[in-house]
């Protein structure tokens, strides 16, 4: 089964934490070798991931010289084949985008809106089943797994966790969805409250 | 919280009452830019506005830029709902004083949104 529903800018309070706190950490991490790595690893039709590249750009425009990818995995060919296109109906630019990141980072184009290309160029979609051994992917400094644990059965869930915390950086960083929890089916993280939001932390081992 | 909607057809302001309503916000209506601003000029202090574009007498443009030029109830956040939406029109309407906006057709969840991401519902 495939879920779809999706956003620009989902759980608004999530994305204003990664602004305000999580990236300006990663960043100051990350400041020698001045690359991040990002991952949003249920990203549907590409909102979530195109999101986070519009978060980039319009509040980090230090790392203007940065090496910045942005993945985005799903388990929906079709879904990723949407990601790629990047052009997005009226009622999925409706959806979470404020008007005027929209008119900054889509172009309208007929009935649809392109994203821009700088947007593209920071990120790169590829199918990917999470319960199946993953694609070959980088090591991610942030990793967002958002609605998806509900999809997949609990049986399954820690293998989930670990194949994503084989995928991250030490001081990394996992998003999960609002409803969504990690303690109940893996001991590999620690979790974080940062303004009414959990984050987890690869445990130390 | 206090909401004006501004639309010419009694219809669709009867659903966007509804849909507002729902969110909590009391609501008042208008049927063009020109009874809003009238409205406004008399009225306790809105919150919000949700203002369309075509209308009779004054449309959704002009009367954003004459509220935000008299200064009429500054912190009101305006909402403007079209089906024009080609981005120099939503560059204009930003420019004229419009806080966010809407395209047609939309649902009641992109209107809750819309709301959220204005600080206007939880």
């Amino acid at each position: 089964m495939t879920i779809t529903e999706t956003a620009f800018f989902r759980d608004h309070k999530m994305f204003e934490v990664l602004r305000d706190t999580i990236l300006p950490r990663l960043i100051e991490a990350n400041s020698s070798q001045r690359e991040l790595r990002i991952w949003s690893a249920a990203s549907s039709t590409g909102q979530e991931t195109y999101s986070l590249a519009m978060l980039l750009c319009e509040h980090f425009a230090d790392l203007a010289d940065w090496d910045i990818k942005i993945a985005g995995t799903d388990a929906s060919p079709h879904a990723i084949e949407d990601a790629r296109r990047g052009r997005y109906h009226r009622l999925e630019v409706n959806r979470g985008l404020a008007a005027r990141m929209l008119v900054k980072y889509l172009a309208r184009d007929g009935d649809e809106w392109e994203v821009a290309p700088k947007l593209r160029s920071m990120c790169e979609f590829q199918n990917a089943n999470l319960c199946a051994p993953l694609p070959e992917l980088p090591v991610f400094d942030l990793v967002l797994l958002r609605n998806v644990l509900l999809y997949i059965p609990q049986e399954s869930r820690s293998s989930v966790f670990r194949s994503v915390h084989r995928q991250m950086v030490p001081g990394g960083y996992l998003v999960l969805g609002a409803s969504e929890q990690a303690e109940d089916s893996t001991n590999l993280f620690e979790a974080e409250f940062v303004r009414e939001c959990y984050f987890y932390r690869p445990a130390k081992t | 919280m206090r909401a004006l909607i501004v639309d010419d057809s009694r219809f669709i302001r009867q659903h966007l009452r509804q849909l507002l309503e729902r969110i909590g916000l009391s609501c008042e209506e208008a049927g063009n830019g020109r009874e809003a601003l009238k409205l406004l000029r008399r009225s306790a202090p809105f919150d919000f506005m949700l203002l369309d574009v075509n209308m009779p007498q004054m449309g959704g443009l002009e009367c954003v830029k004459a509220i935000r030029d008299a200064c009429l109830h500054p912190p009101m956040k305006v909402m403007m709902v079209t089906t024009e939406a080609d981005n120099s029109f939503i560059c204009r309407a930003l420019e004229y004083g419009a806080d966010e906006f809407l395209m047609k057709p939309f649902t009641a969840e992109s209107l809750r949104e819309k709301l959220m991401m204005l600080g206007l519902a939880a």
